[in-house]
């Protein structure tokens, strides 16, 4: 069954969780209901299209995160393109010294 | 960085920015703008020119500590490994031209743009440091640094070549005071920066090993050290004798004959108030998002938090996704964090992009607007109220949607005076037919 025709009626937050008095709930919930029901009547299916995806990848930013993120998908075969604002790549962590917890060197 | 620049699946635009993104996931064209190097890729980088250089210029790299010749290299490790040139200060003698034996000095080059098609787009721009003028004497007493000036200090590529000295008279520090959370969790910047408490700890750390004498302070609300190994590193530099005292520093004066700084500090542990006369305070600044975040987040239309900071579609479950789908997020861009969460969610953007690219394709559902063309009288009003361009005129058809550019906002239908235009799922009859169903009852 296709998912566009399914309606859904939130009783829970719209109606139990915010009217104080048992009758006054139900009541509400069954006009809610009637409500959901009358849409429903009107759904129909909406069209998927379906789009190719280019195999090829912008990434902004060429600092630790920027790099990583285009290291692992060129080494799947992706293409990458790297964008980065300043005259070289390495971003703040390559201004760093050490890095922790480890003191490793940043570079 | 150098396996970055050596994959040839990695096409590195250095000193760039992306000028516009058209298009939807799987298929956006991009412009980029190559900003002018004055160097062609000529350039084997034997630094002939900045020896010949008569003028100099700011550092953005060792955090404008010193200057740099006009005509220089970011770093020593810099990628790609070619030189600019600042035009600001450029007196143009051309003495670098001159000295060039390779001819890549070229004066007459522009701006270029670059145009290429992508599938989908990760955002990692980072973050920006907060210059704290006018805080803490910043600015004003030459012994008051930020964190990212010490960090410069302390490497061996920096201005100093990794020997912290006081900037007024060259002097080793012996007592160095670090002020912690210098304007960030106040009323302006209410969130932590992240990573400042794990720098003081590591900084006064190493700066005990190069001065064994030295007495270090930290200043401190509270201690952050909630990640893996993060406590441990913590009680070692408490116990390689690092004082740490909580309380905001409440006073900071310069003697000006030994531009020695006066700190008042109230310890709210000890309930006393605390002076030292340190030789060097190192500011630790907030974290700000970055201008590169700022620009991107409107070129492509992307949300951001109060502070900033971009926002991820659902912050548990989809922490690298944006509402744009196709364009994700990761590191600093999204919120303070550090390298090792940094890598992290740089990986797992790289895994939603691989997802998407190894299907190949992906289904667009169709919620978007549908024009009636019985009832649509080409009035071209839809056509300019429409913020993505994704409505037009067409001669004896009237309206035509761009079904993949349209996003279902309404703005046509609202708009149109024959109540030509519906939006699938959200049609007016299914909307009126809920209304009637409330005023009808249960």
């Amino acid at each position: 069954m296709s998912p566009y025709y399914f309606q859904m009626v939130n009783v829970r937050e719209h109606c139990s969780w915010c009217t104080e008095s048992n009758e006054e709930a139900l009541e509400k919930a069954k006009i809610l209901v009637n409500s959901g029901i009358k849409r429903a009547r009107e759904l129909e299916i909406v069209p998927i299209r379906t789009v190719p995806v280019e195999k090829a990848t912008l990434v902004v930013g060429g600092g630790i995160a920027g790099m990583n993120s285009a290291l692992d998908l060129a080494n799947q075969g992706i293409k990458v393109y790297l964008v980065e604002e300043k005259t070289t790549i390495g971003g703040r962590m390559a201004q760093l010294d050490r890095t922790f917890p480890t003191d490793d060197c940043s570079i | 960085m150098l396996e970055v620049n050596r994959n040839k699946n990695i096409e590195v635009l250095s000193f760039s920015e992306v000028k516009s993104v058209d298009g939807y996931v799987g298929n956006y064209e991009v412009v980029v703008e190559k900003k002018p190097r004055f160097i062609t890729e000529k350039c084997n980088g034997c630094g002939s020119c900045t020896e010949n250089c008569p003028t100099y210029t700011t550092n953005f790299f060792d955090e404008y500590l010193g200057a740099r010749k006009t005509i220089d290299i970011a770093f020593g490790q810099a990628v790609p490994f070619l030189y600019d040139i600042h035009r600001e200060t450029c007196v143009e003698c051309f003495a670098c031209v001159e000295a060039c034996e390779l001819d890549a000095i070229d004066f007459s080059q522009l701006a270029e743009d670059v145009n290429f098609k992508v599938g989908t787009i990760i955002i990692a721009t980072g973050w920006d440091i907060y210059e704290p003028f006018g805080e803490y004497g910043y600015g004003e007493f030459e012994n008051v640094i930020t964190q990212a000036q010490l960090e410069r200090m302390l490497s061996p590529n920096g201005p100093l070549e990794g020997h912290v000295r006081r900037l007024s008279d060259n002097k080793k520090p012996e007592e160095i005071v670090f002020i912690q959370c210098v304007g960030s969790r106040d009323t302006e910047r209410p969130y932590c920066s992240g990573v400042c408490c794990m720098l003081a700890l590591k900084n006064g750390k190493l700066l005990k090993e190069e001065f064994p004498d030295s007495n270090i302070t930290i200043c401190y609300i509270d201690i952050r050290t909630n990640e893996k190994g993060f406590e441990e590193y913590y009680q070692r530099a408490k116990d390689s004798d690092i004082r740490m005292i909580r309380g905001k520093v409440g006073e900071v004066k310069e003697d000006p004959e030994t531009k020695d700084v006066n700190v008042r500090v109230y310890s709210s542990l000890t309930d006393e108030i605390i002076k030292i006369n340190a030789d060097l305070v190192v500011l630790s600044t907030a974290a700000l998002p970055s201008k590169g975040t700022n620009k991107i987040a409107k070129v492509l239309n992307l949300d951001v938090d109060k502070n900033g900071f971009l926002t991820e579609s659902h912050f548990g479950l989809s922490p690298q996704e944006t509402k744009t789908k196709g364009i994700f997020i990761a590191g600093f861009a999204q919120g303070p964090k550090d390298i090792a969460y940094s890598v992290s969610q740089a990986r797992a953007a790289a895994s939603k992009v691989a997802e998407l690219t190894s299907a190949g394709e992906i289904d667009l559902e169709l919620i978007v607007a549908e024009v009636v063309k019985e009832f649509c009288i080409s009035c071209g009003r839809c056509e300019k109220e429409c913020p993505k361009g994704a409505i037009k005129i067409v001669e004896s058809e009237g309206a035509v949607v761009d079904e993949i550019n349209c996003d279902g906002c309404g703005v046509c239908a609202t708009c149109c005076p024959t109540q030509a235009i519906d939006i699938r799922y959200y049609r007016d009859d299914q909307i009126i037919a809920e209304i009637n169903g409330i005023l009808e009852g249960g």
